[in-house]
């Protein structure tokens, strides 16, 4: 007996310690084929455990009415076997699991069979402390039933014991399942039977057994047959949502159009809760409604390619012209998805480049390229296709009949096209057509309605149908390049961006509309001698509503300096820092409507110093001098003005400056007093006007310098 | 007893100890032969999946991401609690704020009064999903959108919100999503570049957006966003300058190619080679950007679909249009900002300007892209860096209110990419104010974009400074419910 024991306990560290290691270094492992009869052995061995500890357990009850050598030896013998077996069975459990078996299920059986495995082994090796040796027995007894009942819902399914009791409440949806538990069922067990059921029973109904929805509820019955018109369940449905009355209440899962719709079908068929699928006739809109709408909803399933992979390396080459892009669909999967790009850089050879891998093409895309004939005989020679766009192409419908070969294809996109009505036979087809894009076609919604009957199983997109009722806005004209700041007698372009659309305009302040004067060309702006002039325009098109009025106010240029020169050009950064541009630039802004464009130059601490200078010769008798300053709208809201000071200063020989005017702004509240500083010239010509803007301690923006 | 102990002892000696470490080592041994790798050294190399391709065969191809940036108020857009209405007025319980940080605009305010939408909430499609009056176009297409209302982040201003949510660090320089796409996936259109940023504003007011939210951080710079602007110009320094033609540009190209490639024979720099690149898609992009810029060749219902202002550059209609252009034409990942979501007060007059600038075109972009098959392969994503409160910021009248920074919940709807259409997930309180079911995080967000996208977030890693980045660093689980 000793030498048996020495020889178990050496065989049980062996064992441990291999399990251990493997635990450890899992992912590593790599079982060979010749050693994996070894782990499916699993299942014929670890009754031997099972059977041990429970017979460990027993034998335990039983210590006080045996001789105590016997037992003690008895049970040695059975403890060393019982965790020879454990630990067998669960290495062979071990390698069984590397084998790919991956799920919650599989986790919790082997980590418990794992820890029981460990706990045997501690046994073994407190089996002298008495009390520490029972508790763990009986934890094991408890852990064998555990690990065996994962174990068996591995095998057997998790429901396994109770299937029996389950299985005659939900059977497999067929053919010859009623339609009613089928799919009406479903749909009340969903919206109806939360508040419908025998222990709430609202409004005296209960909807989760068919008595209890014969019998119907405190209002009568549900459905009259053959008359969903009149059910009171159809009624209710299609009540609006914030009625009382309405069900399902508000703020529950409400019933789809589609669900209503079958359970209106159902209803209008006579509310049968025996007829099964394979009864109906094909005929009955029951059945065509469930095949067209339902069946294809749960049709989707994630394909599986059995062709080969493609070379890497001949993808890569076919990758090198920078016009085409071919990609695999992802690292484990051989379908290739190709798109072609670039209207002016298409030729056909990008296509026909493909024929080595036109087993692996599922996905094309040539939208808005001049693919011809040709290219299409080619796309037709790619069998697997499964995903073609030719939206924006010039295909018609004769030269899709070269894709007739394409049986597997699945969607088709045709918006943006020539195809007509006519189509139909093509797609026709294609038997496992699924989705096709009509959007932007000569197809019409009656075609649609024909092609929806013949092909069931298709849905059709028609896309967005513009709505002649409802009219949308036109956006107001515009004015080229802002510019707005002028000679009296200089034109201007006042256009818009959308083809065909008319603007009529005004000059009188009058409000314009259609009957105001048409703008067919440049615009010629008189100002007659006042300093500004407001054009009204309006734009106008068919289909559309007018756009709102827009305004343009043109400004006299006056006098414009022969050379103007400026020591420091504003804040750079989030301003362009250009001033000397923007303030001769002829674009005013809005000065309530600052923004960090290229038409405002920012100041913050350096003043604005600009001098003009307007020639020695041919010297313009200038009266007035102003400077159009921003204010934005963070300045309005600390009502701070921008602006400390205006000067300006004349000279003729720009030595000595003379101050013709100073104004100051420090403290003023009212900011529209800085939108126009006017600073008056004594009488007489001079040459050069300086004109000084300090800043008040924050961003001073300012636009445009006139001389008048 | 000492006796025993000394013999106890005894019976372990050096033999024992060998023959026992014997059976232990055998074992341990016998269990090496199963794992012929073991000492081979990382396995990372061998394991990692080329760059370019999908981890796994997903829908989704492209992204558009809609950032409605400063924070739309979730309690007037999707998540409807008419509980608020009820308890106009009255202080937020502590039972409710739990202690949670505010920002140093409201921290200091008295009392915290609850206040309801103005706005009129109804519900829509197959999901019964509310949805404000504020947004009639979006409520007409409830079936082809997921809401999440279950929104959260950890920032609580603007900056590190948006910077979360674009790089899924709070702090700046980590590649944007965009650039991780790039990456990942590489470019569908060889001609343009794979991460496109557009930007509008809104008459609300406004949050600053900066070029860091849509940088390369520490990947190669061919992965950084190209922000098209406004202008007649849309990609500045495109065009050839005057009196240059294209076939002279090829020269110059081709001489220039040649030198460079000297100076890579040199130094071995791959930067020379990233350079090389970028000056050829340039050349390229000179024929295919003004193909896609060009919208005169839409027909007019399109514009009558997206809202005339689709037809003035820099608004949120023309960008919607822009992006749904570049998307066709196989842009990886087109950012939109639409700034001006800010509403701290006068909530009330402010929102509607906002929504009425996006609403039309975000569901036009959705409608539009269907009706050209595309919804399928085409993610698109719309939501800002974080919510409202339920309470009041500044003086709460009758009409008008303001609300502060939340960032404990919020909403965001995605669309289309292999996207449940028709869902609402997620639940907050009576209050809107903390998650109640279903929290999906910034990080989780990333997750199930990339998961979308046919990426393993835990396995597209770049290596930097030591150690192995991800967009979503440590964290994210994949919101296996949205997913079709």
């Amino acid at each position: 007996m000793k030498k048996i024991t020495s020889f178990a306990l050496n065989a049980l560290l062996f064992l441990h310690c291999l399990l251990l290691f493997l635990i450890v270094f899992e992912t590593s492992v790599k079982v060979p084929f010749w050693l994996q009869p070894l782990g499916r052995m699993h299942p014929i061995l670890l009754h031997f455990p099972v059977a041990f500890v429970v017979l460990l357990a027993l034998l335990n009850t039983l210590k006080k009415q045996l001789d105590e050598h016997a037992f003690n030896k008895i049970n040695l013998f059975l403890l060393l076997i019982t965790a020879i077996t454990t630990a067998l069975a669960t290495l062979m459990g071990f390698l069984l699991s590397l084998e790919g078996y991956e799920s919650q299920l599989m986790n919790l059986h082997k980590w418990a069979g794992i820890v029981l495995c460990f706990l045997i082994y501690s046994l073994v090796l407190l089996r002298k402390q008495k009390i520490v040796y029972q508790t763990l027995l009986y934890i094991g007894l408890i852990g064998i039933v555990l690990v065996g009942h994962y174990g068996a819902g591995l095998t057997h399914g998790k429901n396994f014991i109770t299937e029996p009791l389950l299985a005659a409440k939900t059977k497999k949806i067929d053919e010859s399942t009623p339609v009613y538990s089928a799919y009406i069922k479903p749909i009340l067990n969903a919206k109806c039977v939360s508040c419908h059921n025998p222990e709430k029973r609202k409004g005296a109904l209960d909807l989760s057994t068919i008595e209890g929805i014969t019998k119907g509820g405190k209002n009568g019955p549900l459905w009259v047959a053959h008359k969903p018109e009149n059910s009171q369940f159809m009624q209710r449905a299609q009540l609006p949502i914030n009625d009382k009355e309405h069900m399902p209440p508000e703020g529950k899962p409400q019933l789809t159009p589609l669900e209503i719709e079958l359970l209106e079908t159902w209803i209008l068929q006579g509310a049968n809760n025996t007829i099964s699928f394979a009864q109906l006739k094909p005929e009955a809109p029951l059945k065509k409604l469930i095949e067209k709408k339902w069946q294809k909803q749960k049709a989707s399933t994630i394909p599986k390619y059995t062709f080969e992979f493609a070379d890497a390396k001949l993808v890569e080459s076919l990758n090198s012209s920078p016009y085409r892009t071919v990609i695999q669909k992802s690292s484990n999967s051989p379908a290739i998805d190709v798109s072609i790009y670039g209207e002016s850089t298409y030729s056909l050879k990008l296509l026909t480049d493909l024929s080595e891998i036109k087993e692996q093409i599922v996905f094309l895309n040539v939208a808005k390229l001049p693919v011809d004939n040709k290219a299409l005989e080619f796309i037709g020679t790619l069998n697997n296709l499964e995903h073609l766009i030719l939206n924006g192409t010039d295909v018609k419908n004769n030269d899709l009949q070269a894709l007739k070969t394409c049986l597997k294809l699945q969607s088709i996109s045709l918006s943006s096209t020539k195809v007509n009505a006519s189509v139909l036979s093509i797609l026709k087809n294609f038997k496992n057509l699924k989705e096709v894009f009509l959007w932007n076609t000569p197809i019409t919604s009656n075609d649609l309605a024909v092609f929806e009957k013949e092909l069931p199983l298709v849905t059709f997109y028609k896309g967005y149908v513009s709505d002649t009722n409802t009219l949308a806005n036109l956006t107001p004209p515009i004015l080229e390049g802002n510019i707005n700041v002028i000679n009296s007698g200089d034109r201007v372009k006042i256009w818009h961006k959308m083809n065909g659309v008319k603007i009529h305009y005004t000059d009188n302040g009058d409000k314009p509309d259609s009957s105001s004067t048409l703008l067919n060309s440049d615009l010629k702006v008189m100002l007659d001698g006042k300093k500004f002039k407001t054009i009204k325009t309006i734009a106008y098109k068919n289909g559309w509503k007018p756009s709102s009025v827009k305004s343009f106010t043109f400004l006299d240029k006056g006098f414009v300096p022969k050379a103007f020169e400026l020591e420091y050009e504003g804040i750079l950064g989030e301003y362009t820092g250009s001033a000397k541009r923007i303030l001769l630039d002829n674009v005013v802004m809005n000065n309530n409507k600052v923004d960090v464009s290229k038409f405002w130059a920012g100041f913050q601490e350096k003043p604005l110093i600009a001098i003009a200078d307007f020639g020695k010769t041919e010297t313009p008798n200038i009266n007035e001098v102003i400077l159009s300053v921003g204010y934005s709208f963070y300045q309005n809201r600390i009502k701070h003005c921008p602006v400390k000071y205006v000067e300006l200063w004349i000279s003729n020989d720009k030595q000595q400056w003379k101050l013709a005017q100073r104004k100051n702004y420090e403290n003023t509240k009212n900011l529209e007093d800085i939108k126009n500083i006017s600073l008056k010239v004594p009488n007489g010509k001079y040459q050069y006007y300086k004109i000084v803007a300090q800043p008040n301690g924050i961003k001073m923006h300012v636009d445009q310098l006139f001389f008048y | 007893m000492k006796k025993d102990v000394f013999e106890h002892h005894l019976n372990i000696n050096r033999r024992h100890f060998f023959k026992k470490a014997a059976m232990g080592l055998g074992g341990v041994a016998l269990g090496s032969l199963l794992a012929p790798d073991l000492f081979k050294g990382s396995q990372d190399a061998a394991n990692q999946i080329p760059l370019g391709l999908k981890h796994f065969a997903s829908k989704a191809k492209r992204i558009i991401m809609l950032v409605q940036n400063g924070a739309p108020s979730q309690l007037e857009t999707f998540d409807f609690k008419p509980k608020l209405r009820d308890m106009f007025g009255q202080d937020l319980p502590e039972s409710i704020r739990q202690g949670q940080r505010l920002t140093g605009m409201t921290a200091y305010q008295k009392s915290f009064p609850l206040v309801g939408s103005k706005f009129g909430f109804k519900q829509y499609g197959n999901s019964g999903a509310w949805v404000s009056e504020l947004l009639p176009n979006i409520a007409k297409i409830t079936d082809d959108i997921c809401i999440v209302k279950s929104m959260h982040t950890d920032a609580i201003n603007h900056d590190p919100a948006l910077t979360f949510l674009q790089t899924g660090a709070q702090v700046g320089n980590r590649p944007s999503m965009g650039s991780w796409f790039s990456y990942g996936l590489g470019s569908e259109n060889k001609n343009l570049p794979a991460f496109c940023v557009l930007l509008s504003k809104g008459g609300g007011t406004g949050q600053g957006v900066y070029s860091k939210l849509w940088s390369n951080g520490f990947l190669d710079s061919t992965h950084q966003g190209v922000q098209l602007s406004a202008s007649e110009n849309p990609i500045l320094y495109l065009n050839n300058p005057k009196g240059m033609n294209m076939k002279s540009r090829r020269d110059m190209l081709n001489h220039l190619g040649t030198l460079n490639e000297m100076g890579y024979k040199e130094f071995k720099d791959p930067e020379i080679h990233s350079k090389i690149k970028q000056y050829e898609m340039a050349y390229r992009m000179q024929t295919a950007v003004p193909e896609i810029t060009d919208v005169s060749k839409e027909p007019d219902h399109i514009k009558k679909l997206y809202g005339a202002d689709c037809m003035i550059p820099g608004t949120y209609a023309a960008n919607c249009l822009l992006a749904r252009k570049l998307s066709e034409s196989g842009v990886r990942f087109v950012q939109l900002y639409h700034q001006g979501w800010d509403q701290h007060n006068n909530l009330v007059g402010q929102i509607k300007g906002q929504a009425k600038d996006v609403d039309q075109a975000s569901a036009a972009l959705i409608t539009d892209l269907k009706q050209r098959g595309l919804l399928d392969e085409t993610l698109v994503i719309w939501g800002g860096e974080f919510g409202r409160t339920n309470y009041c910021q500044g003086k709460l009248t009758k009409d008008n209110y303001g609300r502060d920074h939340h960032p404990r919940a919020f909403s965001i709807f995605m669309a289309g990419g292999g996207v449940k259409g028709g869902k609402v997930y997620g639940k907050t309180d009576e209050l809107g104010y903390n998650i109640i079911e279903n929290p999906v995080h910034i990080h989780d967000l990333h997750a199930t974009i990339m998961h979308l996208m046919g990426l393993d977030h835990e396995k597209l890693t770049y290596k930097y400074l030591g150690r192995r980045f991800r967009l979503t660093d440590v964290h994210g689980h994949v919101v296996k419910d949205i997913l079709a």
